[in-house]
């Protein structure tokens, strides 16, 4: 409450702390440009890749030539090299990210749909369904995740659906507690409560003001938990529950690769590049998204 | 029977003797007697090619054992001015192009990180406004205070232990012990303020420097504070750089005053002299911006207009100036206008009491009650104003939003227009509206300030954008801002504007009664008195009835006819305000007014 | 605080002593109440799902069972029954932590798990000791000043780091350490061996590092710009006094939560380094179980790990409150 001036106002508070903070502002705003820019390209290609990857392919990435089996990476043909099929890790490789994309992009949607909901309901006001949603999420919390994923993927069943289905349900904790918490915060601000006392309805309240308070943090986890759901794909199909066998994706590929250390350890290297780079990828734009945001709420002096 | 306290106080009195006599002994030396020195100092902050300039060419002095005075609204510079005797600004954001500061002729601009570390804490010590914040939550007041203690003294752990008892103790604190042991959280801020205090005095300073001591707290508080640390600078000949936007709090404490405006000192001097005879425009102006003195509804005069018409002999753009309504018969001082009850009460609470739970038992029920509003009986007539006072957790925010419908009442009823509150229907209630104390909060960082003034206007109906941009553009003439500016968004108004834009969301529904919960007390002197006049015109303008909410007992006498004091959740004292502020009844309403601050009474007492 | 005087007949006071015990178990009430519903629910789906994945008398009998075997299998153990009369047998069976028997092998499924735990709780305990005692130094350390470029260019790698997942480090270590350079087994536990632990043990610190590490630097670096700083500074503190005696407590309590997330994270997660290094934990016998359709064992299992996690996670809330004294309750 030390400062509750306009800073932009020149007439009016040139707080020194005020003015450290404009200056840090300004540190961030330079050192995202540079984040930025680079997560700007690798997505681009991400994009890309898993967009026109049907015809960026070199070969068929299911078909292999047994007379090219190992070749090393840089091979005539074989870009990234071929594995012990002699299939094109390259094409492998990006069939690997079509699968890992779309089963994450999925999934996270139905949590980021879930956890919201779950959310801004038990934020709106004291209750019942406060009581009970916070209880719930509290145990799926206490859940071990990856335990009752594998558990339910080898029931359920290998494939995309089941494995879209189980991530997309067991996962959206993350999402409920900071838009509960965001959105708690908000509907204790005067704004919120002038609204409610002109008579405002509560949804116009929830879509008007509540949710565009949480949005920024929203795309913030969006990409965050992106990279997170990559991670638990890849695990669950280098364990040999996730995709089908010999389906090209990298968590198989990973498995593969085991056999053939000594021989072809570009079968390692290359999906487990993929993976770190898509990983990366996924958390520098979350970090350009919370920089920006974090940059913008300073201006709005949210 | 001697109970332990005193044994202790009594052994540390010893240590404490020795301490301060060998502190005399350094004192006798003195070149000049000056403790601090600040000589045409500029300074700048630096954020990649913006300048700010925060400081323009000051000069300043205090001798020893002096207590001054430095005053000036937020962003005069005045804690830039403090915090950089003490080089707390970070070096490499800050730019000095020339002068000098020093203290006991030591040029602070020139030592290094190791030289300042003897001189903070050890020579000049520090007191900050937010007694919330400035001491460290997971640290006990033992810890903190032997930091300091420890750091500047060659004395082991016992004899710091009773040195800081000691030094408790002298801050007039009933149970030096448990203040000791506590951690920060379990005192109340006065006390902790207090701590702070302490502390500051622990290694026998030349100066200390006090930035808004006693802003953050109760004026009951803020007087007790004040006592004590003109009573302790007395006692042990420590000058005291005092730095405050409240003239009364100067005047009833400091020797010397410096008014700073905008990075430069405008006006200094003996502080009877300066409050009495001020010389220089800005200390005039700030001086009739105070509602304190004034005939009550009287227009106040506004610092920014005086400013730039003296700089520049222009009207001020910007903000545009209500022209002062014809007719009320205020802009005439000698008419005064208090206006009672005219027929029926536009509101009543009978019997209001408001309980919030305050222990739940295992299946979340609660089991105990805490009662914040207790039976309160008012009533407000149409067009008059009716202020609560009172102090902070008396439960006047509390009162506040029972009637606006955010908390229900545990028993009694409100009344409005004759019937329950309740069995009014949506439209109807909405004539009670709102206006909040923190601006930066009522305001939806996201939208445009047309959309936020007539989202009201939206409930049950779908009026076009262009209606509601044209009834912003009214509301905006109405409060005094520019109608071209409705596509902003909040932030680029300053605090006062944004007052006026949440007063004109309230005005868009037609209002007839306005709850006003401490309007101006997050801004300034001047813009509180812009304000002040806008509510008064606009009381006038639509005979609005206000309900005004409010710690300030100036302001509260400046804008009402009736007042309420309230205490502990009751209703101590009521009636008309003249008679209930100048003539109080009730022990209470009479400890508050004594612990205001005011120029009279401080000239009276000098 | 009210006492009860002993002989004093004093039923209002009694009573009131009685409400302060109770409230002073309340917490601890509300926490059982918590682990019991925690309990039911893992117990409950996983007993229909794992009825949805297959006949467990057809996992019993072999695949080469005669239709008469079948029903004899399913006579003896109830599973002719109706699921909901299955289900009750089961729970209450649960109740007295009777998992029944391996399928596998016959021995009871709750020692099997009990035999995998201490394995399990090695192998998470030195990651996190490993973690916390790199990462609160470092994480300090680029924390107090964060824009000096030798830190920026570590936060820098540390984000890289963050990108990698465990199982992948633990195939790039096994890679070098034990392919390439034959300086470290790749499988196997030898509980006095220290070489078997390494790779394991820095494949999860590895990936648990960066993020603690850029918690507790973001978290000094958001407590030295807090008032309580600048007063210590103003008091002549030093700046290691600043870091060490003022900003990093207050740091380290938002650190502690991250900890105990973590651990409790390793408990069930660590089952695919477990599975790579052939580690044979909780997670190892997990997939085991799993894919052999062991019914009672995976029971058990998700029984034993939901009642670790949870404990973890409690413990976090105790050492929390214990470290903040702001939450400490005032009195006991």
């Amino acid at each position: 409450m030390s400062s509750v001036s306009a800073p932009n106002n020149a007439t009016e508070s040139i707080n020194p702390f005020n003015v450290i903070a404009r200056f840090n502002r300004s540190k961030i705003k330079q050192f995202t440009n540079v984040e930025i820019v680079i997560a700007f390209i690798l997505f681009v290609t991400i994009v890309v890749l898993a967009v026109f990857g049907q015809w960026l392919q070199t070969h068929d990435p299911m078909q292999g030539d047994l007379m090219a089996r190992f070749a090393a990476v840089g091979t005539k043909g074989y870009l990234l090299g071929s594995d012990h099929l002699g299939r094109d890790l390259w094409s492998r490789a990006v069939a690997g990210l079509q699968w890992s994309m779309a089963c994450a992009l999925t999934a996270n949607i139905i949590n980021l749909f879930i956890g919201t909901t779950l959310g801004l309901m038990a934020a709106e006001k004291e209750g019942w369904a406060r009581t009970i949603i916070r209880q719930f999420t509290d145990t799926m919390q206490s859940l071990p995740f990856l335990i009752v994923a594998i558990v339910v993927v080898v029931i359920v069943g290998h494939g995309f659906v089941p494995l879209v289905l189980t991530l997309g349900l067991l996962s959206w904790v993350v999402y409920m507690r900071v838009t509960y918490a965001e959105a708690s915060s908000i509907y204790q601000r005067d704004y919120v409560k002038a609204a409610h006392i002109a008579g405002v309805n509560r949804f116009a309240i929830m879509f008007g003001h509540v949710l565009p308070g949480v949005r920024a943090s929203l795309f913030v986890i969006f990409a965050f938990h992106f990279a997170g759901l990559l991670i638990a794909e890849s695990a669950l199909s280098f364990l040999g529950i996730g995709a089908p066998l010999g389906v090209p994706t990298w968590g198989n590929m990973l498995a593969e690769s085991r056999q053939y250390l000594l021989k072809a350890p570009w079968m390692l290297l290359v999906p487990a590049g993929a993976i770190v780079m898509a990983v990366i990828t996924m958390n520098l734009v979350g970090d350009g998204i919370a920089g920006l945001a974090r940059k913008r709420g300073r201006s709005i002096d949210v | 029977m001697e109970s332990p306290a005193s044994r202790v106080s009594a052994a540390a009195v010893s240590t404490f003797d020795r301490y301060s006599k060998a502190h005399t002994r350094m004192t006798t030396a003195p070149a000049s007697h000056n403790v601090l020195r600040i000589d045409n100092l500029a300074l700048h902050f630096i954020s990649q090619g913006d300048v700010v300039e925060a400081l323009k060419g000051i000069s300043l002095d205090i001798s020893a054992g002096e207590v001054v005075g430095v005053v000036g609204e937020s962003g005069s510079g005045k804690s830039v001015t403090a915090l950089n005797i003490l080089r707390l600004l970070p070096r490499s954001k800050i730019k000095i192009p020339h002068g000098t500061v020093s203290v006991l002729d030591r040029d602070v601009l020139t030592m290094n990180e190791n030289e300042l570390r003897k001189i903070r804490g050890g020579e000049v010590s520090m007191i900050f406004q937010e007694p919330m914040t400035a001491l460290n939550p997971v640290l006990r007041v033992r810890e903190q205070m032997f930091d300091v203690i420890m750091r500047h003294q060659k004395i082991t752990p016992d004899e710091a232990a009773k040195l800081s008892l000691q030094l408790l103790s002298d801050m007039k604190i009933q149970d030096p012990e448990r203040v000791f042991m506590a951690y920060p959280h379990e005192l109340s801020g006065g006390m902790r303020q207090r701590v702070m205090i302490a502390m500051a005095f622990s290694c026998q300073p030349k100066l200390i420097l006090a930035d808004e001591p006693t802003t953050a707290l109760d004026v009951t508080v803020q007087a007790q504070i004040l006592n004590l640390l003109k009573e302790r600078a007395t006692a042990t000949r420590t000058a005291v750089m005092l730095i405050t936007h409240d003239l009364a709090v100067v005047a009833q404490l400091c020797n010397r005053v410096y008014v700073m405006y905008k990075g430069k000192i405008v006006e200094h001097g003996k502080t009877r002299d300066v409050i009495g005879k001020p010389q220089h425009a800005y200390t005039k102006a700030l001086l009739n911006a105070l509602p304190e003195g004034k005939q009550p509804k009287s227009r106040l005069e506004t610092v920014a207009a005086v400013m730039i018409e003296s700089a520049t002999g222009e009207k001020p753009a910007g903000v545009k100036t209500l022209t002062p309504l014809k007719d009320s018969g205020r802009s005439a001082p000698q008419a005064k206008f208090v206006r009672f009850g005219r027929g029926q009460p536009i509101f009543e609470a009978v019997n209001a009491t408001v309980r919030y739970p305050k222990k739940y038992d295992f299946f979340g029920r609660p089991v105990s009650y805490q009662t914040a509003v207790d039976h309160v009986n008012l009533s407000l007539f149409e067009g008059e104003t009716l202020s609560i006072v009172g102090e902070s957790g008396c439960g006047k925010t509390s009162f506040a939003n029972t009637v606006v419908g955010l908390a229900s009442l545990a028993e009694g009823q409100l009344k409005y227009k004759g019937k329950d509150l309740k069995d009014h229907d949506e439209i109807t209630r909405r004539e009670i509206q709102i206006v909040f104390q923190d601006p930066q909060s009522s305001l939806d960082p996201r939208w445009p300030i047309w959309r936020i003034m007539t989202e009201p206007l939206t409930v049950g109906k779908k009026p076009s954008k262009k209606q509601l941009r044209d009834t912003a553009e009214e509301l905006c003439e109405m409060v005094g801002l520019d109608p071209h500016a409705i596509d902003r968004l909040p932030h680029e108004f300053s605090g006062g504007q944004r007052q006026r834009i949440a007063i004109g969301r309230a005005l868009s529904v037609h209002p007839r009664l306005l709850l006003l919960d401490e309007p101006t007390s997050a801004l300034d002197v001047s813009v509180q008195a812009q304000i002040l006049n806008l509510l008064l015109d606009l009381q006038d303008k639509f005979d609005l009835s206000y309900l005004f909410i409010s710690h300030n007992v100036a302001v509260v006498r400046h804008i009402s006819d009736r007042v309420a004091v309230m205490h502990m959740g009751k209703i101590v004292e009521s009636g008309a305000a003249d008679q209930v502020l100048s003539r109080p009844a009730h022990a209470y309403t009479r400890t508050l007014m004594d612990a205001v601050p005011t120029l009279e009474r401080a000239f009276a007492a000098a | 605080m009210s006492s009860v005087a002993d002989n004093a007949p004093n039923p209002p006071a009694a009573k009131a002593a009685v409400s302060d015990i109770m409230t002073a178990l309340m917490p601890l009430l509300f926490q059982l109440r918590k682990l019991a519903w925690l309990l039911f629910t893992v117990t409950t789906l996983l007993f229909f799902l794992m009825r949805q994945a297959g006949d467990p008398a057809l996992v019993l009998a072999g695949n080469d069972a005669t239709p008469e075997q079948l029903a004899a299998i399913r006579a003896q153990y109830g599973l002719d029954q109706p699921l909901l009369v299955q289900y009750f047998r089961y729970m209450l069976n649960v109740l007295q932590l009777n998992f029944g028997k391996s399928l596998a092998s016959a021995e009871p499924a709750m020692l099997k798990v009990l035999d995998m735990l201490p394995r399990t709780l090695h192998l998470a305990g030195m990651a996190i000791l490993l973690t916390a005692s790199i990462a609160i130094p470092l994480g300090s350390w680029l924390g107090f000043k964060p824009e000096n470029p030798e830190r920026r260019a570590i936060s820098g790698l540390l984000f890289v780091m963050q990108g990698v997942p465990g199982f992948v480090t633990a195939l790039i270590l096994i890679q070098i350490f034990a392919v390439n350079l034959r300086l470290l087994p790749s499988l196997g536990y030898e509980p006095l061996d220290a070489r078997t632990w390494v790779l394991p043990v820095c494949s999860l610190a590895s990936f648990l590092v960066p993020s603690l590490t850029r918690v507790v630097a973001a978290n000094v670096a958001e407590a030295m710009r807090e008032d309580y700083i600048r007063t210590a500074r103003a008091n002549g503190a030093s700046q290691t006094t600043l870091l060490w005696s003022h900003a990093v407590p207050n740091a380290l309590l938002g650190a502690a939560a991250l900890i105990g997330t973590q651990f409790a994270f390793l408990l069930g997660g660590s089952a695919i380094i477990e599975t790579i290094f052939s580690w044979p934990g909780m997670g190892w016998l997990l997939l085991e179980s799993v894919q052999t359709l062991d019914f009672p064992v995976v029971q058990a299992l998700a029984f034993m790990i939901a009642i670790m996690v949870f404990t973890v996670n409690a413990c976090t809330d105790l050492v929390f409150r214990y470290l903040d004294p702001r939450l400490r309750t005032k009195g006991s």
